[in-house]
């Protein structure tokens, strides 16, 4: 076992992050779905705020991201 | 990008990223161009043709390609108006220039054989760092200090109140480097995606033809991201400059 072995694992299980982004990201996809198939008419006003919950939730995922470049690359 | 590169290897994942000069202007007066200059400066050609050559001689009744520069205008004008209200007129150049520049860039960056210039964290990481001081330069220009009661939400008891601020300022300075970080990585995945299937196909022929449905389907894939995160860009940049316009209490 070598450093860089274990570098490379310490990357792909820095990654698994990503799975609280992808329920996070579910929920909400999954509940604006829900709201506007209740009422058609609130689309426009949700789908703004859609997108910034969408980049916040995307946000920590890519702190997972950041967490397996810096594993990878700097140390 | 399905084809082989130059140096070697065929899994050459990283290659399409290289930022190098371009060999036809060496030893012309233009040599300081590189791969990433050019399609930066192509990105800003053909904004300036969509917005300034197809409005040059405005009709009242617009033409077809006077309706397509107005049909980008009211997109960027309901997305500020959307978020800044009415006060946030003066920033729907800058929040439309961003847009534009980095959805006109990724649209480039998918050309076969072209260079995507948001692939570069350095630019992104520019871009959003001049957005973040914005913030805080304009913030401090029309509140003064009492702009700073942004990091005290009100309506929080006094003993959960040292948390809350330390929490309001932590998620305020990683601002700038989840905004820069989600355009970069979004495109770089993207485009090694493609390139991986791509190297895959390029093998056999049989290979090719069977993979040739998942490389269209992901090209299209890859046409969405490049425009869902244009439009992430410039709305977080209008949602953090909503913070310096209006102090909500």
């Amino acid at each position: 076992m070598t450093l860089e072995m274990f570098k490379a694992l310490g990357a792909g299980l820095a990654t698994m992050g990503f799975i609280g982004a992808g329920i996070g990201l579910g929920t909400i996809f999954g509940n604006y779905f829900q709201a506007v198939s209740r009422n058609p008419a609130s689309q426009d006003k949700f789908q703004t705020w859609l997108f910034v919950g969408f980049a916040l939730t995307e946000a920590l995922g890519i702190f997972a991201l950041l967490i397996a470049f810096m594993i990878m690359f700097v140390i | 990008m399905a084809d082989k590169t130059e140096s070697g290897s065929a899994f050459d994942l990283l290659g399409q990223f290289d930022i190098a000069p371009i060999k036809a202007v060496k030893d012309t007066p233009f040599e300081f161009l590189t791969n990433s200059a050019l399609f930066m400066i192509l990105t800003v050609a053909v904004i300036a043709l969509l917005m300034l050559v197809f409005t040059a001689n405005a009709r009242v009744v617009p033409g077809r390609t006077q309706t397509l520069s107005e049909i980008i205008y009211d997109f960027g004008f309901g997305l500020v108006s959307d978020i800044l209200g009415k006060h946030g007129r003066p920033f729907l150049p800058f929040v439309m220039s961003i847009f534009l520049f980095v959805f006109v860039a990724n649209i480039w960056g998918m050309m076969p054989y072209s260079f995507t210039v948001m692939s570069h964290v350095s630019l992104t990481a520019f871009m959003a760092i001049v957005i973040f001081s914005m913030v805080i330069f304009i913030g401090v220009r029309r509140h003064g200090l009492k702009w700073f009661s942004l990091f005290a939400p009100s309506g929080v008891p006094f003993w959960l109140l040292p948390f809350m601020i330390f929490i309001e300022v932590l998620s305020f300075f990683v601002r700038p480097l989840t905004h820069s970080l989600r355009l970069f990585a979004n495109m770089t995945a993207g485009h090694i995606v493609l390139k991986v299937i791509g190297t895959f196909a390029s093998f056999t022929l049989i290979g090719g033809i069977a993979l040739l449905p998942a490389l269209i389907a992901l090209s299209a894939l890859e046409f969405l991201v490049a425009y869902l995160q244009a439009y992430i860009f410039a709305l977080l940049a209008a949602v953090y400059l909503a913070d310096a316009v209006e102090l909500h209490h």
